[in-house]
Parts: structure tokens; C-alpha cells; sequence
């Protein structure tokens, strides 16, 4: 029984010394290594006797010490290093409206043109909203009107709704529903900044998402001809917002 | 090139069973001059499935926990033909350029 305890203390050291040596992995995937790596030990024990501690180094000396595996890893794992336009991208998304729009135009090229984010968190960082807050204060301009229609509301206290219909359209809702769309408007682009950090350090989590594996497959293999098109798709995208916001 | 070629074996192994992590490991680690640590495998059986070389699907067994297969996919077999191909080739250079040298 005791020599039971001390084979998992040995392997309880082996794993966590693995999680350490892999900490300049990206989390995903050195959870996932060190996962497979449990299973390893897991099955080499089963052929073992129990509380054989040699034959228990043996098999770890078979999986590679920690450190050798990390260097390893490092070798065929894409660099995790992240460039400062992709730092920088989920800021200006979210802010770079601000600078005349033209931040904003920035940060979309950069959305654009990286590898980093996959097709529909392009579209997200590119919908929600166009201008990031800037957008969300244009989206409480477009309300405005009704905005003042309510204070009206309020002074003649049974006021139908029916005066606002005109102004804005999202007096028609109730109340809460009104709450509840000012604080989407103001929460979008914090969320979608957000979601493109957090893709930008932790990267996407192919294990348990076979559609992100598809995706993935795709990223690094797209052709410059291919990413070519989807920058000038996205500028095609933004100069009809633009078209569209001139018409108000 | 050891570590090109090592995928390759993988997925020769596979095509005539579908096999667990554990069972490829040894296997490779058992043929001589290989792999030097078995762990360094599983980085790239993740590889063969990221590229749609092999897919997985996981299995009970009788003793110990539930087991992840690999199975080749048809692109897998593709790229393993090509590469039996290509080996054939290059080694018949090498051998050839090696003789010479004698």
C-alpha cells in the first residue's frame, strides 16, 4: 500500500514537472499534451506490477524527461509570440473610432490581415459595431429622437407610444427591452475586444471543437492571394458602412 | 527529416488497424533509431490530426481508462502513398551516391 502511494507520488512529480516545463505553450495545448501524456502513464501502469518502482521510472524515462518534451514541443509549435498589430487590434477596434474613425480603419486591417482570428470573429470584430464605440454612440444618436419623444411620454403619463413610432424605433419596446438594448449597445464591443484577446493569447481550442480544426487548417495554409481578398473584402464591407452611415 | 518521415510511420501503422496513443508509441520506440522519447510523439499524432491526416474517436477498455483511437483518413493514405513513392526514390538516390563513395 505504501509503495502504491509512492508510485503516485512519482508520477504526481513527473506531471507536474511537465505542466511547469510547458508553460511557454499556449494553455490549450499543453493541456491537452499533458492529457495524452496522463493516459501514456496510465496505460504503461496497467502492464506494471503494482508498487514496481523501477519498472514506473523505466516507462517515464520511456515518455522523455519534461524538459526535454518542452524543448521539443517548442520546436513544432507554431511561435507564440504575438505581434504588436495584433496587440494593438482589439484596442483599436474597440477605440480607434475615436481617432477620427481612422484608428478604427487600423484596427480592421489589422483584423483583417492577421492570421490569428478565424472568419467569424473577423465578421464579429468587423459588425460588432462598425467604429467599435464610436458605434455604439452613433447607435444612441440614431435614438435620440426618441429619447426626447420619451421625456414627452413621461409629462403626459399615459401617453401611447404611437407619438414615438415616427422618432425611433426602439421606443416601441417596453421598457426593460430598452434597458436591455442600451446595455447590448454598450456591451458589443467590449465583449468583441474581449474575444479577440482572449483568441489572441490563448488561441483556439481545436481540441474539443472540430469545426475550429477545419478552420485552422486553413489559416496557415491560405495562400497570400487568398488573404489578399478577404483585406479587400473588408474594405469593400467598411466603405459601404461608411455610404451608409453618410446617407443619416 | 527523421521527424517527416516518423509521421509517415504513423500512418503506415494505421492502415491496417485503427490504434491507441500508448500502442503507436511503443511501436515506433520499438523499431531502433526512431524516437528517442515516446513522448514526443503525441505532439505529432496532434499534428496528423490538425492537418486531417487521421482522425480520432474514443473506445472503453477492459483495463484502465477509455482509450483515444487514431484511424487514417482518406487524405492520409493519400499523402502516405506519395510519400511511399517519394521514399522509394530518395533512398534509391542515396543508396546509389553512398555506393559510389565506397
Amino acid at each position: 500500500m505504501n509503495e502504491h502511494t509512492t508510485s503516485d507520488q512519482i508520477v504526481e512529480q513527473y506531471l507536474s514537472d511537465l505542466r511547469d516545463a510547458l508553460q511557454s505553450l499556449s494553455p490549450n495545448s499543453a493541456r491537452e499534451f499533458v492529457a495524452e501524456i496522463e493516459q501514456h502513464i496510465a496505460e504503461g501502469r496497467a502492464t506494471l506490477e503494482p508498487g514496481d518502482e523501477v519498472g514506473l521510472r523505466n516507462l517515464l524515462e520511456r515518455i522523455g524527461s519534461p524538459v526535454a518534451l518542452a524543448s521539443e514541443l517548442q520546436e513544432t509549435e507554431p511561435s507564440r509570440s504575438i505581434s504588436t498589430m495584433d496587440r494593438a487590434t482589439p484596442w483599436l477596434i474597440m477605440l480607434g473610432g475615436f481617432a477620427f474613425g481612422f484608428g478604427w480603419l487600423v484596427g480592421l486591417y489589422g483584423l483583417w490581415s492577421s492570421r490569428r482570428w478565424r472568419i467569424w470573429d473577423k465578421l464579429l470584430g468587423t459588425f460588432v459595431w462598425p467604429g467599435g464605440l464610436l458605434g455604439t454612440l452613433y447607435l444612441f444618436g440614431a435614438s435620440a429622437s426618441s429619447t426626447a419623444c420619451s421625456g414627452f411620454q413621461g409629462a403626459g403619463q399615459t401617453t401611447p407610444t404611437m407619438t414615438c413610432v415616427h422618432h425611433g424605433n426602439l421606443l416601441v419596446l417596453p421598457r426593460a427591452l430598452q434597458f436591455l438594448a442600451a446595455f447590448v449597445m454598450v456591451a458589443a464591443p467590449f465583449f468583441t475586444s474581449f474575444r479577440l484577446g482572449s483568441v489572441l493569447s490563448r488561441g483556439y481550442d481545436d481540441a474539443s471543437n472540430n469545426r475550429g480544426i477545419r478552420l485552422a487548417r486553413r489559416g496557415p495554409s491560405m495562400s497570400t492571394n487568398m488573404r489578399l481578398v478577404w483585406v479587400i473584402a473588408g474594405i469593400v464591407v467598411l466603405i459601404f458602412f461608411i455610404f451608409v452611415l453618410t446617407l443619416h | 527529416m527523421r521527424r517527416g518521415a516518423i509521421e509517415y510511420c504513423v500512418l503506415a501503422l494505421l492502415l491496417s488497424e485503427d490504434r491507441y496513443g500508448f500502442e503507436i508509441t511503443r511501436e515506433l520506440s520499438n523499431a531502433d533509431g526512431l524516437v528517442t522519447s515516446e513522448g514526443t510523439v503525441y505532439p505529432l499524432l496532434t499534428r496528423l490530426r490538425n492537418d486531417g491526416l487521421v482522425d480520432t474517436y474514443w473506445q472503453e477498455s477492459t483495463e484502465g481508462p477509455p482509450r483515444r483511437y487514431y484511424r487514417i483518413t482518406t487524405n492520409g493514405k493519400r499523402a502516405l502513398s506519395s510519400f511511399i513513392d517519394q521514399w522509394g526514390r530518395f533512398r534509391d538516390s542515396v543508396d546509389d551516391i553512398l555506393s559510389k563513395g565506397r
